[in-house]
């Protein structure tokens, strides 16, 4: 898909190639785009565009927010909601897409209850107060 | 036995808690004062902890990358990353400036992070809406502090960001509030100039004869192609655990030829150096307010004493001993510190969360209030006791 500024429209295209040259520092790597129909005229040279390249589905696992993921002690987990109390647990994750979701390959079952945003650094011995929808002050 | 100070308070009880919330609202600003100096030590303190780091690395001989400019090139990390002891490292950029967005602009300090990867060091840690940055360039978490809301539209330099999230607290030493945008973006917003500037340089570049030569063909474009700017402000270091923090700093000094600090000698040079005129500027005016409310509560208690003179030269008439007049006297001030303090610290409390910075009021303070507070009311009633015990009992008849 390939949107050029100013204009909504959304042009349809494949990746022809990708260039075996990383970036240094983001690891960031060119990619050729082929329009599947060669739009007229044509874009200027130099025009800038929003790429989003569609990936092949994975099989169905549980995601959870990225929000929720925390990192203790240099290990990665969130924090589940057990009985009222905090319990920090490990996960594995998986693939995460652009809208913040994340894939836990190990680590949870389904139906286990995790933090997703706390107004402070959570420990096991913190009190805590559910809430299903945020205040006005921070939505 | 009958409580004379209750008794002589109940008979004037309006004066004295007039004066008592007086001499409170005095001892709330004082306690303010001291909040405001803790706030300003702990927006240092979490400016360390946000950043998730164990080390920082900057450029040699810098204090970076808070109290003074540091730029590295941004490859570094990855030597960094192979030295012992380091689970983690990822580049950050710092810069303080004024963010617009549709209303106006505010204050902020623009940090860039790794995206993609969670848990990396230096991205906001909780947060309290949103998501993370998934997308490489264009998306922004804001601090709840600055205003902004999610999905707003900021423009920081030359590029527009969408606030994907908002965190709480994450603030810089200066009490700024922080707004994370993508590394990629915040090197180009920190080092690229505005397209007039790049025309000029360019075009400098392109007229300097020593560059142009014709039996260098492509010379001139190589040039204006390296006048990038590979520059990160610093590298921030997570240590395996069980680490020794100094040992992989002096690692990471002799082999990666850069600065390193430690947490300690962070905290040193934010708390030390680099807010140390603030505080010393608070700390002077606390010293004045502290003085000032001493002679206000000597002279309150000294002038309700003299009110009551002929009440005490007939207590000595009737043969009271200057024990029980000392003890009245005494008891009255510590009363009127006590309502003093309680209504200091209420006010104080009420107060706190308006202020535009963070204002924190620890319990430790609250107590060194209190005791300072009555023995500046025991010495002021020292004052007033002599006074007191010098009272001619002829004067209670002699008038």
């Amino acid at each position: 898909m390939h949107r050029p500024r100013g204009n909504a429209t959304s042009l349809s295209g494949q990746v022809l190639r990708i260039e075996p040259l990383a970036d240094a520092v983001t690891e960031e790597i060119l990619a050729k785009v082929i329009f599947d129909v060669m739009p007229q005229p044509l874009p200027p040279l130099g025009e800038l565009g929003e790429v989003t390249v569609g990936l092949p589905g994975t099989e169905a696992l549980p995601v959870i927010p990225s929000a929720s993921v925390q990192r203790r002690e240099g290990v990665l987990g969130v924090w589940l909601i057990v009985d009222g109390t905090l319990r920090y647990a490990p996960v594995t994750l998986g693939a995460s897409d652009l809208d913040g979701d994340v894939q836990v390959l190990a680590g949870l079952r389904q139906g286990d209850r995790v933090v997703r945003y706390s107004q402070q650094a959570l420990t096991p011995r913190s009190r805590i107060r559910i809430v299903e929808r945020l205040t006005a002050d921070a939505s | 036995m009958i409580s004379l100070a209750g008794r002589d308070i109940l008979h004037a009880w309006g004066k004295f808690v007039f004066t008592g919330i007086g001499l409170g609202l005095l001892i709330g600003v004082t306690l303010t004062m001291a909040g405001v100096y803790r706030g300003m030590v702990d927006d240092a303190r979490v400016l360390l902890d946000n950043s998730g780091a164990d080390l920082w690395v900057v450029l040699r001989v810098t204090q970076g990358p808070y109290a003074e400019p540091s730029s590295i090139y941004d490859d570094l990390y990855r030597g960094i990353l192979g030295m012992p002891g380091v689970a983690q490292a990822a580049n950050i950029t710092y810069l303080t400036m004024q963010v617009r967005h549709s209303q106006g602009d505010v204050r902020a300090m623009v940090v860039g992070v790794v995206p993609g990867s969670l848990g990396e060091p230096g991205q906001p840690k909780q947060l309290v809406a949103g998501r993370h940055i998934t997308r490489s360039h264009y998306e922004a978490i804001a601090d709840v502090a600055s205003g902004l809301r999610l999905g707003e539209r900021v423009q920081i330099r030359r590029q527009q960001y969408r606030v994907v999230g908002l965190t709480r607290r994450m603030v810089s030493s200066s009490g700024d509030p922080m707004i994370f945008i993508p590394l990629r973006d915040a090197q180009q917003a920190q080092f690229l100039k505005d397209n007039d500037a790049i025309h000029q340089q360019r075009r400098r570049t392109a007229a300097d004869p020593v560059l142009v030569r014709n039996e260098v063909p492509g010379l001139l474009d190589a040039l204006l192609a390296a006048q990038s700017y590979p520059y990160v402000n610093a590298v921030l270091v997570q240590l395996r655990p069980g680490a020794e923090a100094d040992e992989t700093a002096a690692h990471i000094r002799r082999w990666n030829r850069q600065q390193v600090y430690t947490r300690e000698q962070m905290e040193g040079i934010l708390v030390g150096k680099l807010i140390s005129t603030s505080a010393r500027q608070i700390g002077m005016f606390l010293v004045i307010l502290a003085i000032v409310s001493a002679a206000i509560v000597a002279f309150i208690i000294y002038t309700l004493t003299l009110g009551k003179i002929r009440e005490i030269a007939v207590l000595k008439l009737i043969g009271t001993r200057n024990r029980t007049i000392a003890g009245m006297i005494l008891q009255q001030a510590l009363g009127l510190g006590l309502i003093g303090f309680l209504v200091g610290k209420v006010a104080a409390t009420f107060w706190a969360p308006f202020f535009p910075k963070y204002v924190l009021l620890i319990t430790s303070d609250t107590l060194a209030g209190l005791a300072i507070v009555l023995a500046i009311c025991t010495l002021a009633s020292v004052l007033a006791i002599q006074a007191a015990l010098k009272v001619d009992p002829a004067e209670a008849i002699g008038g």
